[in-house]
């Protein structure tokens, strides 16, 4: 027993001296590469748009500066507000909603300030120019229909005809969030564009109210394009990029959508605060900033860039499928990222309690 | 500090023999608090100091302060938000136990090779991620999706397609689903113990099958039927995604605000007295089962 008891205590010390000594030596080789070559994590939202981001922003961006990207999905600021927290900053850019990057204190907390001596933003407009963050591309989130619901000549064309279950029958489709429901219902009561904010949140869900039972609040954005072309939904709130991107791998996919009173949003470039590596972070935002290539984005995408000049670059074709287009058309509501950063966390509890009424 | 003292002037073996006397001694005394410490360095890691974290959380902005808690009682809904929690997690324990019982029952009786191809069937859902698991069961659910059209055009057993998905029904479909392997493998290492050979005994005294299954194996089987409804419903409590995915307005759990709370909103303070609201519920149930088994022991003894 003792002869047996003693190996296996030693095997066990030798086991662990090893493993500490392989953990030792894995620790220190990515500082000893990091020498040789300086490497970037940027954290996106993943799916195709990352693909095309990585494909048409990263690997130009490696061979010219001999700066390696790594890119990681599903960019979320609670873990960027824990990574800050713990001083473990594992991300050097993220893209960020505008809701994420207001110009107050509390995102100076969580982000560097940009050093815009360093970034050219020639092109870029001006209230897309942020402290924190600086503007990348633009959405729209849109009316989205089933063509075999609504063929052609009856489908809806206003978020007013998304609340008109007798003209328009069938099961709608909304993001179970507060945020563009109250921006589409007031818009459905045919309140103007420039009179949405602030929002009159007991006019917007006594809206909602009409259609309470027939809505689906789906969770994740990936599911609307896909319970839509089932037929599942009649109607629903998507992104036109999902909804052309859908249409793109299936091209018989009973699919389509409006631009009118489309919700446009904006995606910004930021740096956690603490990043180690905030000098090559700011080089890659100025590469993502370049028009030309903002241009190839656009085209493989359908996401709209947030450089002006790389409209000069695209054909009308390509400029239609894109929201900054139809927002110099004057069909988009802009949505205001600063009102609900200040508004969002009442406003989740008064959706939630709207939600469990009956 | 015997163990790195130096080999001493003396005869060399003699000095080895010592050692390992002394060393077997110490191993003898501390071996059990060996065998346990790591047990308590893994507890006090991943469950003590995160839990005091939250708790933490939960009452600092950034002095110390109630309002989070203040917020909560404000709001009936939260309570409601509680119960429909509660409700969720009883419902399918219920289910995931009616369902995970028999499938035990017959692991245990199956032959070796019977039990390892349905061991393969029990696991492969196991190792899927829940969230590919949610969006197979809305192309399995939907009013056009593989159930209903089973049940309305091929055999015409309903007239109109089900509602399935979105509503109670499919919250309870998924997360019976997520919780069977885990039922099923906790009862049949349970079940397993139990000797067989006194249902054969039985059923030799003249108990058929049934009454033999009745009278001895289902009691014997008991303990360990409560302990696995217990830990299942426990789980139950946390769920958040697939409510999330598969319910629908009114299917809200604390779990899921939890997670909106601290991901989307950001308001980690709220976020965590959610938490120890739903961690407080869970310890007040555990505390009456574990108040209930002893009471049963001591019965028994």
């Amino acid at each position: 027993m003792t002869i047996w008891r003693k190996k296996t205590w030693r095997t066990t010390l030798h086991a662990g001296l090893a493993a500490a000594a392989l953990a030792a030596t894995l620790t220190l080789m990515p500082q000893h590469a990091a020498a040789q070559q300086e490497t970037i994590v940027f954290s996106g939202w993943g799916g195709t748009w990352q693909a095309a981001e990585k494909k048409y922003y990263f690997e130009s961006f490696e061979k010219a500066t001999g700066i390696k990207v790594i890119d990681v999905p599903d960019v979320n600021l609670s873990k960027i507000k824990a990574m800050v927290a713990s001083g473990n900053v594992e991300w050097d850019l993220v893209q960020a909603i505008g809701m994420w990057v207001p110009e107050k204190p509390a995102t100076d907390q969580l982000f560097e300030a940009l050093d815009y001596s360093r970034i050219k933003t020639d092109g870029v407009p001006k209230e897309l120019i942020r402290r924190n963050g600086v503007a990348t591309a633009t959405f729209a989130q849109v009316l989205a229909y089933n063509t075999d619901a609504f063929p052609k000549g009856k489908a809806p064309t206003s978020w007013t005809d998304f609340f008109d279950l007798k003209k328009f029958p069938g099961k709608r489709g909304f993001l179970n969030q507060p945020r563009y429901a109250l921006e589409a219902s007031l818009a459905a009561e045919g309140v103007a564009k420039k009179d949405l904010y602030p929002i009159t949140v007991d006019r917007a869900l006594k809206k909602w109210d009409t259609i309470k039972n027939d809505v689906v609040f789906w969770e994740q954005w990936p599911q609307a394009p896909g319970l839509l072309a089932s037929g599942e939904l009649a109607m629903t709130l998507s992104s036109q990029a999902r909804i052309g991107g859908l249409l793109q791998q299936e091209k018989e996919a009973p699919v389509a959508f409006i631009w009118n009173q489309g919700i446009m949003t904006v995606d910004f470039l930021a740096i956690p605060k603490g990043s180690k590596h905030k000098e090559a972070a700011q080089k890659l935002i100025a590469w993502m900033l370049d028009p030309a290539r903002q241009a190839e984005y656009a085209k493989a995408t359908a996401v709209g860039p947030s450089n002006t000049k790389a409209f000069d670059l695209l054909d009308e074709k390509t400029k239609e499928t894109l929201p900054s287009y139809h927002f110099t058309k004057d069909e988009l509501i802009v949505f205001n990222d600063l009102w609900w950063s200040d508004n969002l966390d009442p406003l989740t509890e008064i959706w939630n309690k709207w939600k469990l009424a009956k | 500090m015997i163990l790195v003292r130096k080999p001493g002037p003396t005869f060399r073996d003699h000095a080895g023999d010592v050692r390992e006397q002394t060393f077997d001694r110490l191993l003898t005394r501390f071996g059990p608090v060996a065998l346990w410490l790591p047990g308590v360095a893994f507890m006090v890691a991943f469950f003590l100091l995160p839990v005091g974290w939250i708790v933490a959380q939960s009452v600092l902005d950034p002095g110390f302060t109630l309002k989070f808690y203040e917020r909560l009682a404000a709001a009936p809904e939260y309570a409601l938000v509680l119960w429909i929690s509660i409700k969720i997690g009883l419902i399918s324990t219920l289910f995931t136990m009616l369902a995970a019982y028999p499938v035990a029952y017959l692991l245990v009786i199956a032959q070796p090779t019977a039990r390892a191809i349905m061991m393969a069937c029990i696991l492969l859902p196991f190792w899927t991620n829940i969230l590919v698991r949610c969006y197979a069961w809305m192309l399995v659910l939907q009013t056009k999706g593989l159930v209903n059209t089973a049940l309305v055009d091929w055999f015409g057993v309903v007239g109109s397609p089900l509602p399935l998905l979105f509503n109670l029904t499919g919250v309870i479909i998924g997360m019976v689903h997520y919780l069977l392997p885990i039922a099923i493998l906790t009862l049949y290492a349970g079940l397993k113990t139990i000797d067989l050979r006194l249902v054969r005994a039985a059923q030799g005294l003249g108990a058929n099958p049934v009454r033999a299954f009745l009278a001895v194996f289902l009691p014997l089987s008991l303990p360990t039927l409560r302990a696995t409804t217990m830990l299942v419903f426990v789980l139950s409590l946390g769920f958040y995604v697939t409510p999330a995915l598969l319910g629908g307005r009114t299917e809200i759990t604390v779990a899921m605000l939890v997670s909106t709370y601290f991901s989307d909103v950001l308001n980690w303070g709220f976020g965590a007295a959610l938490a120890v609201l739903l961690l407080a519920v869970t310890l007040v149930g555990l505390t009456i089962y574990f108040a209930l088994e002893r009471n049963r022991t001591r019965v028994a003894a």
